[in-house]
């Protein structure tokens, strides 16, 4: 499998962590157990204002479109390793949808953790 | 290896994978590995009105240890298969034990 | 000597691990009760030995509780929230229970009420 994301080495990519963090950058290297290298790697921040699951208890939210300060925020964080065990997710970006994309003026609540 | 083995007749079917955050993707399986890591292509997360996070991702690679359920098509699956080859990996499981039990017993019992 | 350890490893091989309970409930109703206040009824149709299933006719119930944040034990409140699926996989690392010929027994309703 760890050729699989081999494939994806110099590509963007976008990971979950098991923090339920988005992570979007270039994948620099791989391993066997899926710790990433990434450079030029940003954060992005979902600033939804839906309730808070427990006191929303379960309610939907629409993501609206983003009211002032919704939006959502990139963080750059520069070339870091993110360790296998916390990679939950790791996706190929289409570049032609994610050109297409203003985030930030999508709001959506932050995705919930991974709860073993 | 008995989920590894069914796994891989599903390449190529859609599945939608319930991860343990509650989100779900659907995709078309296009390869598994040994710890069930999952890939699929075509994806689409379900609600994803509420979770638009992936929705410039085309492909993704699903750890296997992140999900809660692989949702399937009662069609692609051969259910009197599966409970062959079900008892068939429990006996194998059970042989290979006795086989550990006894080379782990035969020792103690030389020197006895 | 060696023979009779080997006749006892082999008796013992022969009906007495816990998994055993397992093989004879294939093709039978279990109920399985999951991590997160989740059980699910079905027909089981796959195990491995780390209790990854594969169940037919699905039956899910989620109990939510929410406690109080002054005093935790109080509950606040609590849900049900029911699903049906024809086929799953199940995760093994998510299986806390599994009942055989549990299926038809009464319902458990909260996971409280189970603890006690």
């Amino acid at each position: 499998m760890s050729n699989e994301l081999q494939r994806l080495v110099g590509r963007n990519i976008f990971v979950m962590t098991c923090e339920g963090r988005v992570l979007i950058g270039k994948l620099r290297g791989v391993d066997t157990v899926m710790n990433l290298t990434m450079s030029d790697l940003r954060e992005r921040l979902f600033r939804g204002s839906g309730l808070p699951p427990a006191e929303g208890a379960g309610e939907t939210f629409m993501a609206e479109p983003a009211a002032e300060g919704e939006g959502v925020e990139e963080i750059s964080l520069g070339t870091m390793v993110v360790r296998g065990d916390n990679v939950a997710v790791v996706g190929e970006i289409d570049e032609d949808i994610e050109s297409q994309i203003d985030w930030s003026s999508v709001a959506a609540l932050p995705l919930p953790p991974i709860k073993h | 290896m008995l989920f590894y083995s069914f796994f891989k007749t599903l390449v190529g079917k859609p599945v939608a994978v319930e991860l343990k955050n509650g989100v779900v993707i659907r995709g078309d399986l296009t390869s598994v590995d040994q710890f069930t890591n999952l890939k699929l292509e075509n994806i689409q997360v379900v609600d994803d009105h509420l979770y638009p996070h992936m929705s410039s991702v085309s492909s993704c690679l699903i750890r296997g240890s992140v999900v809660r359920y692989v949702h399937l098509r009662p069609d692609d699956v051969d259910c009197d298969l599966l409970q062959d080859a079900t008892r068939r990996e429990a006996d194998r499981h059970k042989q290979e034990a006795a086989a550990a039990a006894a080379s782990a017993a035969a020792p103690s019992a030389g020197r006895a | 000597m060696s023979a009779v350890a080997l006749s006892t490893s082999q008796s013992t091989v022969a009906f007495n691990e816990p998994l055993d309970l397992l093989t004879l409930a294939l093709d039978e109703r279990v109920r399985i009760r999951l991590r997160g206040g989740r059980e699910l009824r079905g027909r089981l149709q796959a195990y491995d030995f780390h209790l990854n299933c594969i169940l037919s006719d699905v039956e899910e119930t989620v109990t939510e509780i929410i406690y109080s944040e002054e005093d935790p034990t109080v509950v606040v409140s609590q849900k049900t929230i029911k699903n049906s699926y024809s086929l799953i996989y199940v995760r093994g690392d998510s299986v806390v229970v599994v009942f055989p010929q549990g299926a038809e027994s009464e319902p458990t309703g909260s996971v409280v009420a189970d603890a006690e």
